[in-house]
């Protein structure tokens, strides 16, 4: 009995010194990250087409601050009017991307999927396309007023139908895979149909397609900015639920979690992150499949360590994507492209490695 | 109510109030703007008498900076150079043009910057040549108007040309930009001259035997496709003319078609075809085209009532003066007796500009 009882205790005592290990790495992971990122934000106000120094950069900042917004030299007027909004949009889709993805993975048991995957990305651009063309036929040229709206029913919407559709295929975790491959493909040809009878726009559209955050404005992100941490704020804070989620629905369902609504609810919130995340910088792939699991590899699959880690991980990894964009030698590179170019043969490895687990 | 569902019903509560608020903020405040220009996107511009260095996303917005006397002025325009190798002549205008003069050479050297490609600038990209003024066009910001307002926040005057098919549109951004750069009598002069030369190719057009007849404009792009425009200067001037557009593309810019079928439906009395830029070797196209079936059997493609232009008398339609020499080339198509010039098939980029000479004897 007494061995028994030391054995319980010294599994115990071993239980939090490992919580305890995860936890500390989740500590360095948001401590370093957000280093990172300020060094990242930094960096980002030196480069672009405007050549601006460091040092430049530095007074530049600090004459924002003390003329509240207001600078006189252009160094200092494009810091403030592009370069600022630009990088806080990269840090706020960078981490609504990456907990999309996590929320999906946990509510859909399947490491395979996230925004782009299932659809949600492409639903929220065709609705951006559709709303922001109509708005332009009614002589609206302000793209601010009615894309969030367009991408939030496109992605809402574009889920609504994966889920449909996989839930019908049995509910697997690989019929969402598939379900979003449809959807996903029909929302393209509806794109297509689109450009075909919008052909003086194919061009504007084509590039907001790939995925840019050039056109972004401090507008845009008094839009986006605060949907986007609240939501981000609920999700931190049904951290434990996603645990429970985990283990199963009908699991959940014994722990008091009515899971089927609860599902619902949190996929919903993850497609109108998504939507958010779309709505003025276009498709940008992989980054919520590929953030989760690069921050699993290090804390682990507790979400009350996953989502903070995943937040800061995101956004650093988008934050290092747009500075490669924006560095390109024969102008801006779409960033969706570069997501794409990481994306695909993680997506790939994880396929070779997980695929079987999860397969229909 | 589940609070999941009350938050879910939050967020999207405040998407809409903060797009109300934004557009509230945006609309409450205009200028008081009565003494200004109004451009193509309703900025209201403020007369400049020395406008100093000006950008341009637009090769069109080069040319008529030119044409008032700002040549020395313009500090970035667009690439490719290419765009700037257009004809110094204008048929049936009694005016010396120093347009294109040596952007071509300057941009390739770099003696002017480029600030990207048509659809391919930025705000920063233009803003990296330090300009005063910037000229960009409608259609780079129909369906979103970001960078010209990235421009503006930049405390940049952006004026934007309009875009809208037709002489009209032309003639109105002469104008507007002579009133905004005080340079109203060269504006004015300009103007009359290019209205007197498009009177006499309507003249020219409406006495020919094909007045009142059918024509169809197609792009044909191979492997791409075939399509109908529904909307181009050409058309516009024949249309102007009384001529029918027998392949409207139901209000759209252009639309894809099955070449054979289509035109077999239309049965159009003449057709001008032009080729995207893609070199195609007409003289092949054509002689497939004889050979087919469906394609020879068609009365313009039999009787050889077809114009097949190369890149350069289709660039020739430039949304500025050098629409003139389009216009006076579509007047020799139409009226080979009245010009006195007989267009072959192959309008070819070497030889074009012989058969718009008769708009200056005219």
């Amino acid at each position: 009995m007494e061995e028994v009882a030391s054995a319980n205790t010294s599994g115990a005592k071993k239980e939090r010194k490992g919580v305890k290990a995860v936890r500390w790495r989740m500590l360095l992971i948001v401590i370093l990250g957000s280093i990172a990122l300020v060094l990242l934000f930094t960096l980002s106000m030196t480069i672009g087409p405007y050549d601006i120094s460091f040092t430049e950069a530095m007074e530049q900042i600090w004459q924002i601050i003390i003329t509240g917004g207001k600078p006189e030299d252009m160094s200092g007027k494009i810091i403030y009017n592009l370069r600022i909004p630009r990088s806080i949009a990269v840090m706020l889709v960078g981490a609504g991307l990456a907990i999309a993805g996590a929320v999906m993975q946990a509510m859909i048991h399947n490491p395979l999927v996230d925004p782009y995957v299932t659809g949600v990305s492409s639903g929220a651009s065709f609705g951006v396309i559709l709303f922001t063309l109509g708005a332009s036929y009614i002589g609206s040229m302000s793209v601010y007023m009615f894309a969030p709206i367009g991408a939030i029913i496109g992605a809402v919407a574009a889920f609504m139908i994966t889920m449909l559709v996989a839930e019908g295929a049995g509910g697997k975790a690989m019929s969402y895979v598939l379900g979003g491959v449809i959807v996903a493909a029909g929302l393209s040809s509806g794109t297509t149909l689109i450009m075909s009878l919008n052909a003086e726009k194919i061009h504007s559209i084509t590039a907001w397609m790939f995925g840019s955050f050039s056109n972004i404005e401090w507008q845009d992100i008094y839009v986006i900015a605060i949907p986007i941490i609240l939501i981000l704020i609920i999700i931190l804070f049904e951290a434990r639920k996603l645990n429970v989620m985990l283990l199963g629905e009908s699991q959940a369902q014994y722990l008091g979690i009515n899971s089927r609504q609860y599902k619902r609810i949190m996929l919903m919130l993850s497609a109108v992150l998504t939507a958010l995340c779309v709505a003025y910088c276009g498709i940008i792939g992989f980054v919520g499949l590929v953030v989760p699991h690069l921050c699993r590899m290090v804390v682990g699959g507790d979400h009350r360590v996953l989502i903070p880690s995943s937040i800061v991980v995101g956004a650093v990894v988008l934050m290092v994507a747009d500075i490669i964009s924006k560095s390109g030698p024969i102008g801006e590179l779409p960033i969706g492209a570069i997501t794409s170019v990481v994306g695909v043969p993680f997506f790939i490895y994880l396929m070779l490695k997980e695929g079987k687990r999860y397969a229909m | 109510m589940d609070k999941k569902v009350i938050a879910l019903i939050a967020v999207v509560a405040v998407v809409v109030v903060a797009v109300a608020a934004v557009f509230v903020l945006n609309n409450g405040g205009d200028d008081d703007s009565d003494d200004g220009v109004k451009d193509a996107a309703g900025n209201i511009i403020k007369p400049i008498e020395n406008p100093g260095r000006i950008a341009t996303t637009t090769n069109v917005g080069a040319e008529l900076l030119s044409d008032l006397g700002f040549m020395s002025n313009i500090v970035g325009i667009t690439s490719p150079s290419s765009s700037y190798d257009v004809e110094n002549h204008i048929v049936g205008i009694d005016m010396e043009f120093v347009y294109p003069g040596t952007l071509a050479a300057d941009l390739d050297s770099g003696k002017i910057q480029s600030v990207g490609r048509y659809f391919g600038w930025s705000a920063e990209t233009v803003a990296a040549v330090n300009p005063e003024v910037v000229i960009i066009d409608y259609n780079q910001i129909s369906s979103d108007d970001s960078k010209m307002k990235q421009l503006q926040s930049l405390g940049l005057t952006v004026i934007v040309l309009d875009t809208d098919y037709g002489f009209p549109s032309i003639l109105k951004n002469y104008t507007m930009l002579g009133k905004i750069f005080k340079k109203e009598a060269e504006a004015e002069k300009l103007v009359d001259a290019m209205q007197k030369a498009y009177d006499k190719v309507k003249e020219v057009v409406k006495k020919s035997d094909l007045a009142g007849k059918k024509f169809a404009l197609i792009s044909h792009c191979p492997p791409y496709g075939d399509y109908s425009y529904g909307k181009h200067a050409v058309i516009s001037l024949l249309e102007d003319c009384g001529l029918v557009n027998a392949m409207p593309s139901g209000g759209q810019a252009s639309q894809s078609i099955s070449l054979g079928e289509a035109l077999a439906s239309a049965n159009p009395d003449f057709v001008i075809f032009e080729d995207m830029g893609m070199s195609l070797i007409w003289s092949d196209v054509i002689a497939g085209w004889k050979s087919d079936d469906v394609m020879g059997s068609i009365d313009c493609i039999k009787n050889d009532k077809f114009y097949c232009l190369e890149y350069k008398p289709f660039q020739s339609f430039y949304h500025t003066k050098q629409a003139i020499n389009g216009y006076a080339l579509v007047g020799a198509i139409v009226n080979p007796e009245d010009t006195g010039v007989t267009v072959p098939n192959i309008v070819t980029s070497a030889a074009w500009t012989d058969y718009i000479q008769w708009l200056d004897e005219y």
